[in-house]
């Protein structure tokens, strides 16, 4: 395997557009001729990620995707090339609509939410290793736990992919590290 | 918050890593928040959001100490945790905010720390001016106040980095650890409000659950204290001079110290010697 990875054909062409119709991802100019690659790792953990998802019973699916994307995103902060950013972003989005079985909104909130929170894990350890992620809804993205809020205000974070997602006093959910870690 | 800090405008809240700052400043949002009373001084309630890129961590477990210690399920209280450069993002950080909470804007916003919102140096009056610009477009944008959480340096007695952050800001808040592990924030400067004000509060340990060992899992309160400022232990050591003095004075309370006369109204047991007594033995 060489140290870059041309990615799969179906990351490219109609998933790419689709992704920067709803605003999630970042623009690029690749073309059907230019192939964006890929690290080598992200690679691989994309491959990794499918297997774990096509393994998932569904009900626990979306939190493994969740989990999915946060990694995925983490990698592709170490791509230097636009077009590789991408082209995982669109991998991601796949992972939610084919391996996953969700529908283009919910995809759309996972990435949105798990793109601006993810961290990389300080222990070393894979994250695909961990159990899944604590059940997380589109809420626990946005503001709407205080009834104070107007439903404009949800609304605004359900359309528009906001840059430094607020999290609301009852959705700042505490979970031993000891269980999310084993 | 009446006597500490202004409603709109610049704040810097500082004191050395560990001394209970962040706990501190989370309890203070928290009153705001809720619209409770601090201390004895009146809160104006606000919508808060705090910007933790220090410890985050540690963030959610306090928030869990703080819900089971006061029962509280439920507040206009919003956390970001997700990096942030102020300077080059503060536009995005505005929009972000309005975009997600419509009407209700915070009437504070907590930026822990500065260090982790700015890229760049703390000490070169280029870099503190744009960050400090960059704070003041948010507070005025949002119509808050903006307190920023701050490090002491190698110099304990002042904020790290530049000066003109100290000069830039409404008040300045200086948090320190007593010797008995109190939490003692004290207001330095201000520009609307007497200076030298003190809250001296304590820190409660708050089981959260256990750990795969057994282990209790635990964060902290933070709670006034029975404590008088005037009455603080001296921690400064003595001289050679003072001790040698002091060595005299309990040798001659013990060779010719005598009662205390009635009139003098001390505790019955106290010994008093005359000073003259005293300088001989000197």
């Amino acid at each position: 395997m060489t140290a870059a990875q041309p990615i799969r054909a179906e990351i490219r062409g109609e998933h790419r557009s689709r992704a920067i119709r709803n605003g999630a991802a970042v623009s690029t100019e690749t073309t059907g001729d230019d192939q964006p690659e890929i690290r080598v790792e992200a690679y691989d953990k994309l491959g990794q990620w499918r297997v774990k998802l096509n393994e998932t019973e569904k009900l626990k699916k979306r939190d493994v995707f969740e989990r999915a994307a946060a990694d995925l995103f983490l990698e592709a902060e170490y791509e230097r090339d636009l077009r590789a950013v991408q082209a995982i972003t669109d991998a991601i989005h796949i992972l939610g609509r084919d391996y996953t079985g969700l529908d283009d909104d919910s995809i759309q909130f996972v990435m949105v939410g798990v793109r601006s929170v993810a961290e990389r894990p300080t222990s070393g350890r894979s994250v695909i290793d961990e159990g899944p992620p604590p059940a997380l809804s589109p809420d626990d993205y946005g503001v709407e736990a205080d009834s104070a809020h107007t439903s404009d205000a949800a609304t605004a974070i359900k359309n528009l992919p906001v840059a430094y997602p607020l999290q609301a006093f009852a959705n700042i959910t505490w979970i031993p590290v000891s269980v999310t870690t084993l | 918050m009446k006597g500490l800090l202004a409603n709109s405008g610049l704040a810097v809240i500082w004191g050395p890593p560990k001394c209970g700052k962040s706990f501190w400043v989370f309890d203070l949002g928290m009153h705001i928040a809720l619209g409770r009373d601090y201390r004895g001084h009146r809160v104006q309630q606000a919508t808060v959001v705090y910007v933790a890129l220090e410890g985050k961590q540690g963030f959610s477990a306090r928030k869990e100490a703080f819900r089971r210690h006061h029962g509280i399920e439920s507040a206009p209280f919003y956390l970001l945790s997700t990096s942030l450069d102020l300077v080059a993002k503060s536009s995005e950080l505005i929009a972000s905010i309005k975009a997600q909470l419509g009407k209700n804007l915070p009437g504070v916003l907590f930026l822990d720390t500065l260090n982790r919102s700015l890229v760049g140096s703390e000490s070169k009056d280029e870099d503190m001016a744009r960050f400090l610009a960059a704070a003041e477009r948010v507070a005025q944008e949002l119509n808050c106040a903006v307190v920023i959480v701050h490090h002491c340096g190698i110099d304990a007695s002042r904020p790290r980095g530049h000066t003109s952050l100290s000069g830039a800001v409404e008040s300045q808040l200086k948090v320190e650890r007593g010797n008995t592990g109190e939490v003692i924030v004290t207001l330095e400067l201000a520009k609307d409000f007497a200076e030298g004000t003190e809250i001296v509060s304590r820190l409660q340990r708050v089981e959260l659950g256990m750990d795969a060992d057994g282990d209790p899992i635990t964060s902290l309160v933070v709670l006034p204290a029975d404590y008088l400022p005037n009455e603080r232990a001296i921690t400064r050591k003595l001289s050679d001079r003072q001790r040698l003095a002091l060595a005299a004075l309990d040798e001659c309370a013990a060779t010719s110290g005598t009662r205390a006369p009635a009139n003098l109204e001390l505790p019955g047991l106290t010994i008093v010697v005359q000073v003259s007594a005293w300088r001989e033995e000197l």
